[in-house]
């Protein structure tokens, strides 16, 4: 009797759960105003970045320890280099004008850069099926979904993904190596136009395909690819990898190209979400 | 059992806030052991579908929620396969490597089983992409790496803290 209604007892609580379940994946699926997910985002977000915090605490004081022996020598070469600077000032100033005179010869203006929100990634997702970065910027800084997002890493900037969920704080970042995030691209030298998309690993190649068979020939190994800007709020021009492999099958009408990206999402810390396109853009 | 629903809950939930974070550092290829997946599976196999299809909704409502998934996906797995798995509460004891192995295996197989059907119901692409990406084999196998000592360290939490004492 007893084990009867325990078995009902977990089959009522299956059935809640599953329930409970659907109507999460109806909300969600259904409607933006999908506050449920919002407020859950906001509250597990909350915890990743405590938990980020303490790891990043723990691994700055180790790395401070030894770190500390060598800024003493640092400190000492750069007391030297200080008084070389010193006289190289003067010098500076002089170029610093020159400088000013040719951007303004070139009509330069710093309005015409994109505007961006700088971030920090406070989680990255583990697992097989979604990769995506948690960034320490949501909807109170202004941040909306679709907002594309880039980096910079070794002086050269790169595409990281797109802005796909956005809570009151932080807001997730499906990254280019994702198999569900497509990319309007460009070859920059033989200016072709192709579809980008990942494999679901940023250690595996990105994708780009439907490539005119007439670029056959024309895209060497090595060339540049960056964002085309069309039908989609990427801006042009975006560097996101080179070509390393190029694919030609006779029953295709189109060529498919392997794409290492730019950036190594391993070592990333920071990015930008380009939160406006560039004034040139407006324009067009 | 509130106590033991507390107690597993919090270690499934603090083990999912810290595979996104501070277990990044063993990462391999992005991959980080599935801690939170023994938690269901000791729930469940210890205590019976009732506990399990909690912690496994609970869990799978936080996996969700934690990064680009459906929310809602995960739980639904979580707490059929949390029930399924229930039912054989009982009938076999755990010991140190072999029930444990082989009950994770056939768990992971049922989970990826489970993950495929409701991913073609709902159109779930990108899991279905995930699902046959040669990283799910890293991750049953890293998971598995850290299998034994982590049942080991739950059945002495288990019963340590959570089993009533009876005193004669």
């Amino acid at each position: 009797m007893a084990k009867m209604t325990e078995g009902r007892r977990d089959l009522v609580t299956l059935i809640v759960a599953l329930v409970l379940s659907l109507l999460l994946l109806w909300v969600s699926g259904k409607t933006r105003l999908a506050s449920p997910l919002d407020a859950g985002m906001t509250v597990v977000s909350f915890f990743q970045g405590i938990a980020s915090g303490l790891g990043n605490f723990f691994g700055n004081t180790i790395q401070s320890i030894q770190k500390l022996s060598e800024l003493q020598k640092e400190y000492d070469l750069l007391l030297e280099r200080f008084q070389e600077l010193e006289y190289t000032q003067s010098d500076l100033t002089l170029l610093s004008e020159e400088n000013r005179q040719l951007r303004s010869a070139l009509a330069f203006s710093s309005s015409l850069q994109v505007v961006n929100a700088p971030a920090q990634i406070i989680a990255k997702n583990a697992g097989v099926y979604f990769g995506s970065l948690t960034l320490n910027k949501g909807s109170f800084h202004g941040i909306e979904r679709g907002m594309p997002v880039v980096a910079v890493q070794d002086g050269k900037q790169g595409l990281i993904g797109k802005v796909q969920e956005v809570s009151h704080t932080t807001c997730l970042v499906e990254p280019i190596f994702s198999p569900g995030l497509f990319v309007g691209v460009r070859l920059a030298d033989s200016r072709f136009d192709g579809l980008l998309h990942g494999q679901g690993s940023s250690s595996e190649p990105l994708i780009l395909q439907y490539v005119d068979m007439e670029a056959q020939g024309k895209v060497q190994i090595g060339e540049s690819v960056i964002t085309s800007g069309l039908y989609s709020r990427y801006p042009a021009g975006i560097p996101i990898g080179t070509i390393n492999a190029i694919q030609s099958r006779s029953y295709d009408n189109s060529l498919e190209f392997e794409v290492d990206p730019i950036i190594s999402f391993a070592r990333l810390e920071y990015v930008f979400i380009i939160t406006e396109k560039t004034i040139e853009e407006l324009l067009e | 059992m509130i106590p033991r629903l507390l107690v597993f809950t919090g270690f499934g939930t603090l083990f999912l806030i810290l595979e996104t974070t501070v277990l990044q550092y063993i990462a391999i290829d992005g991959i980080v052991p599935a801690f939170y997946f023994l938690v269901i599976i000791f729930v469940a196999f210890s205590y019976g579908s009732f506990e399990g299809i909690i912690v496994g909704f609970i869990l799978g409502l936080v996996f969700d929620l934690s990064r680009l998934g459906l929310p809602g996906f995960h739980s639904l797995v979580f707490s059929l396969f949390a029930y399924l798995l229930g039912i054989f509460r009982g009938k076999i004891q755990f010991d140190l490597f072999i029930i444990p192995i082989t009950v994770y295996t056939l768990s992971f197989l049922s989970k990826f089983l489970m993950t495929m059907i409701f991913a073609w119901i709902f159109g779930a692409e990108t899991i279905l992409i995930g699902l046959f990406s040669p990283l799910i084999l890293l991750e049953f196998a890293y998971t598995l790496l850290f299998l034994v000592p982590i049942f080991f360290v739950f059945q002495l939490i288990n019963k340590t803290f959570l089993v009533k004492r009876v005193y004669t």
